[in-house]
């Protein structure tokens, strides 16, 4: 039952996951509440040990096998909800309605089958004979870049470069057209120049293909040039989130704007003593009672180390988890 | 306005988890198969350590009126074919069969992390000549290799340490050689040539440390291949020599009157069982253990 | 000022083929160069940047000066003392005096000793007896702002801001005049970067270091160095100060890499310069200019003819026939026979941007606050 009255591709809805450790349960994502829109990039930033990574292996269901999800989670994408799933239909959205792009290409391929076999594995699917799987396989390398792409269906990972596994990783995720595309840290393997072109090139494709795109970052810079809509992380939660103008010129939350403040490339005067925020990510099985971002904060007061803020509306579709939002 | 302070001591006061001494042993003992084996180890090892103190009688001791007698309160596990107590004979087979198998592994450990160590770090034409030798030695099977050498220099627990310190040494010698191969280009030694370290250094302090942990393992898996072994050769006569025990001459006296009791035969392949199992189950543990410590903190 | 260390035409070769596989393979030089005919110098308080990319050759020359590897052409003199040709045993005395810090921190530090041993390891080395080591560990983590409890754990017990630290720690134990620094804010959160590189300058101002510093990280490598250089393919393709070169750079692969930061503000998001194709292998170096390949301005001089390393403004060196572009004058690379390494013909794909670009007259990201 399709039950969505907007035009979302994935709505997240109160998504807590904890991990069963011989600590304890070691809570990594606590009410997440995000949702992408219908064709527009949602950028996903944070540092480590926020949970971004947990969060899009959510999506797709693909924890370790020691993680809870609470029963109240929603992921509920073009309608259904990922969480009530049964294989067969998990197996569907794998690949063809929501797809995958990795950190390391090299370790994303398989290193002992060739390209080619490898792309015309995921057209398993479609109703077509061989010599069609690898015309379309060689139409999608083109699309991403690859010289020659006919004679390189043959080839295996290791003959190519690594910006050029990443094309064909790329490749190989929009090749079902997917309504979703999942990118995590994408270019983090590769060279600033590299980078730069993997980056536009998924502008270009995303186009193309008009598919959603959820990006995944620690790179500020990328999510400035990528994205239409931010989403900031801190320790399992959100912090903030709104419109990409919104975020990078109107932050409202401390931890977005120390982070802003902290990224060289935004000091415009070179000075020798860079910016930091004091003090460590939370231990996430001992929570700090209160906000999860009090114990570094400037701006913090009593009640921030006596109850964790809600989301409060900052204006439009920029939100944030601060009680200052609420009370200023 | 926000007040960010540039201060150079941030996450200097986060928590360091102490690791308990001897962590890994309790992390040995959690695992059932792991307590398992050390149980049985530790049984083997006081046995045959304080068999002197535990036999009733001296091993060597006849009483031929009392032959092959089936256990009883006076003779646990029975006698022998000459009244020997079995039980006493077993305990000091163990014994024997500790000393043959920790001194030829301890030398072939020694010997192979060495040689092994040497192949790896040195130069290349080092490296293949040693690897020459290595191949070859191995290409010769235990067995026949032993029978060998014994036919011509006699039957001696020395003969059969010496063959098994030949046959195993590459083996380990190989595993060596290769650890070092990888670790030598972490940069961790790159650093420590950084700083100045010679080439000594880095091996006994630096390579050795982190080498020797599957080493250990795959040790604690050929202990009982050795026993084995040397009572396959005592079983055939070509072992120990009587009136010293050895689990194999027991089971071989066994089998020749095994129509008057089977406790010999008996009293002869427990030990032997115990002894694989318990060193088969302390090694696959220790195997869980050492490895998935380094990454478990993490 | 004097200069502590200077390098000049140092060349580092690697062999990538035995004798035998190189004939059979046909390479009349089965050798390739990581780092081809680099000079350069650093003063005492001087901190001197790396620039590069993959295969650039930035942390084999760092290597090189310390004596990790063996340069084959070349001079590295350090306060006049000629570096190569030493033998191992000889380069130990002055490994007191330059000291390095490596890319990852965790694993750069021996994984079974506790971090006491790994910082006291130098005295033991240099058979230093002068001096407690137990004392100097201590006073060393405070140096780096550890507290002393750090002494007794494990490096896998440490986070990487904390390791980094006692890389830190350790390279300064035996009180170097030179610290190589190979990615010092790799793998770091931003909000953290700046607390090693607020360390280092601060140890920079007490104790008058002078760092090298390998990165690729331009953002950072603008705020911490007076002077750098950018490497491509083993050479330096540009030096100068920090200013000059992102204020006025002088050859195309640094207002590439310059373009290709990307800008933490979507307002300023443009069509930006870019250069296509990906960096040739080092065992197929191109002929003429080595940038040509990739190089929006090339033309017919470029393809034939190497350039000079030389002085296009005062204190400012580059290798290009033409200096200083005009970003409006980049067009489309003419069509070469691709080499098999994969550079990606300008009109394939979506990537056939640079005739459009070029109409739309590209505009880029230059320096910072203009």
């Amino acid at each position: 039952m399709n039950n969505t009255g907007n035009d979302h591709v994935l709505d997240v809805r109160d998504l807590s996951v904890s991990f069963n450790t011989s600590r304890g349960s070691l809570r990594a994502l606590r009410h997440i509440d995000i949702s992408v829109p219908q064709n527009k990039i949602v950028g996903i930033v944070g540092e480590s040990g926020c949970g971004k990574s947990t969060l899009i292996n959510s999506m797709l269901r693909l924890l370790a096998p020691n993680a809870e999800v609470d029963a109240q989670s929603e992921i509920i994408f073009q309608g259904d909800d990922v969480m009530k799933m049964g294989r067969s239909d998990l197996q569907g959205l794998r690949g063809e309605r929501i797809s995958m792009i990795f950190q390391d290409p090299m370790t994303a391929l398989n290193p002992v089958i060739s390209i080619g076999q490898q792309m015309s594995d995921i057209l398993y699917r479609q109703d077509l004979n061989k010599a069609q799987k690898r015309a379309r396989s060689a139409e999608m390398l083109a699309q991403v870049g690859i010289p020659d792409p006919m004679r390189r269906l043959d080839d295996y990972p290791h003959q190519f470069s690594g910006g050029m596994r990443q094309r064909i990783c790329i490749a190989m995720a929009l090749m079902m057209n997917p309504a979703l595309l999942i990118a995590d840290e994408p270019t983090t393997a590769l060279d600033v120049t590299l980078e730069a072109q993997i980056i536009h090139l998924m502008k270009e494709l995303r186009e193309k293909f008009e598919c959603s795109m959820l990006f995944v970052s620690h790179n500020l810079g990328l999510i400035a040039e990528l994205c239409d809509e931010v989403i900031v992380m801190y320790a399992g939660e959100v912090v903030e989130q709104g419109n990409v103008h919104d975020l990078f010129h109107r932050a409202q939350h401390p931890y977005t704007q120390m982070l802003l403040e902290c990224d060289p490339a935004r000091i415009a005067e070179t000075r020798r003593d860079l910016p930091t925020i004091t003090g460590s990510v939370p231990d996430l099985v001992d929570l700090p009672t209160g906000c999860i971002f009090a114990p570094r904060c400037p701006k913090r007061y009593e009640l921030c180390n006596e109850s964790p803020p809600g989301t409060y509306e900052i204006g439009g579709q920029h939100s944030a988890r601060c009680f200052k939002v609420r009370d200023d | 306005m926000t007040t960010i302070t540039p201060e150079d001591t941030a996450g200097a006061d986060a928590p360091i988890k102490r690791e308990p001494r001897l962590a890994w042993l309790w992390q040995l003992l959690r695992n059932p198969l792991g307590a398992f084996g050390l149980f049985l180890v530790a049984l083997i090892v006081i046995s045959a350590v304080g068999a002197d103190f535990f036999s009733p009688y001296d091993y060597k001791a006849l009483d031929v009126k009392n032959r092959l007698a089936s256990p009883s309160w006076a003779h646990l596990l029975g006698t022998d074919n000459l009244g020997r107590d079995t039980f006493s004979r077993i305990l000091h087979g163990g014994q024997i069969a500790l000393y043959v198998a920790l001194v030829s592994i301890g030398t072939s450990l020694v010997l192979g992390l060495a040689l092994g160590m040497l192949a790896g770090y040195g130069p290349r034409w080092l490296d293949n000549l040693l690897l020459l030798i290595f191949d070859s030695v191995r290409a010769f099977p235990v067995i026949m290799f032993a029978l060998a050498v014994i036919t011509v220099v006699g039957p001696s627990l020395e003969t059969i340490i010496g063959v098994v310190v030949m046959t195993t040494t590459p083996g380990y010698a190989r595993i060596a050689r290769n650890s070092t191969l990888s670790l030598k280009n972490n940069e961790f030694i790159l650093a420590e040539r950084s700083l100045g370290a010679g080439t000594i250094r880095i091996m006994v302090s630096h390579l050795l440390p982190n080498l020797i942990a599957p080493l250990l393992i795959l040790c604690s898996m050929d202990i009982p291949v050795v026993i084995t072994i040397e009572a396959g050769l005592s079983f055939l006569g070509l072992g120990v020599k009587p009136p010293t025990p050895s689990w194999g001459s027991i089971l071989n006296d066994g089998y020749g009157f095994i129509r008057n009791t089977p406790w010999l035969v008996i009293a002869g392949g427990i030990p032997l069982i115990l002894t694989t199992l318990g060193f088969t189950f302390l090694g696959e543990s220790l195997r869980d253990v050492f490895d998935p410590k380094l990454k478990k903190d993490r | 000022m004097t200069e502590l260390l200077e390098v000049q035409d140092l060349r580092v070769r690697f062999r990538t083929a035995g004798l035998v596989q190189g004939l059979l393979k046909g390479l009349d030089d089965p050798f390739i160069d990581a780092v081809m005919k680099v000079s350069f110098s650093l003063a005492a308080g001087e901190t001197f940047g790396l620039v590069g990319e993959s295969g650039s050759g930035k942390t084999t020359l760092g290597r090189a000066i310390i004596g990790l590897v063996q340069a084959q052409e070349g001079n590295i003199r350090f306060e006049g003392k000629e570096l190569v040709g030493l033998k191992d045993s000889e380069y130990r005395d002055i490994r007191r005096n330059i000291a390095m810090m490596f890319q990852d921190p965790i694993a750069s530090l021996s994984p079974r000793k506790k971090v006491r041993s790994q910082i006291a390891e130098p005295f033991k080395i240099h058979n230093i007896k002068d001096k407690d080591p137990d004392k100097e560990a201590r006073r060393l983590l405070k140096l780096v702002g550890l507290h002393e409890g750090f002494l007794e754990a494990y490096p896998h017990q440490l986070s990487g801001g904390q390791a980094r630290r006692v890389g830190v720690a350790r390279a300064l134990s035996l009180d170097p005049k030179v610290i190589i620094a190979d990615e010092p804010t790799a793998g770091l959160d931003v909000s953290v970067q700046g607390e090693i590189l607020n360390l280092m300058n601060r140890l920079q101002r007490e104790l008058g270091l002078s760092y090298l510093i390998i990165t690729h990280n331009l953002p950072v490598v603008r705020h911490v160095s007076d002077r750098l250089a950018i490497m491509y393919l083993g050479r330096f393709v540009e030096q100068g100060t920090t200013t000059e070169i992102f204020e006025k750079p002088a050859h195309p692969y640094t207002l590439g890499l310059l373009a290709a930061v990307p800008e933490p503000d979507p307002d300023k998001r443009r069509d930006k310069l870019e250069l296509e194709g990906e960096i040739p292998s080092l065992m197929n170096r191109p002929k003429g200019c080595e940038f040509h390949t990739r190089c929006p301005f090339a033309q017919e001089k470029c393809l034939n003819e190497a350039p000079e390393y030389k002085e296009v403004a005062p204190g400012h060196f580059a290798s290009c026939h033409f200096p200083f572009p005009d970003p409006a004058d980049a067009k489309a690379v003419g069509r070469h026979a691709m080499p098999e390494n994969g550079n990606i013909p300008k009109d394939s794909g979506p990537s056939g941007r640079s005739e459009e670009g070029a109409a739309m007259g590209n505009t880029m990201t230059m320096g910072r606050g203009n």
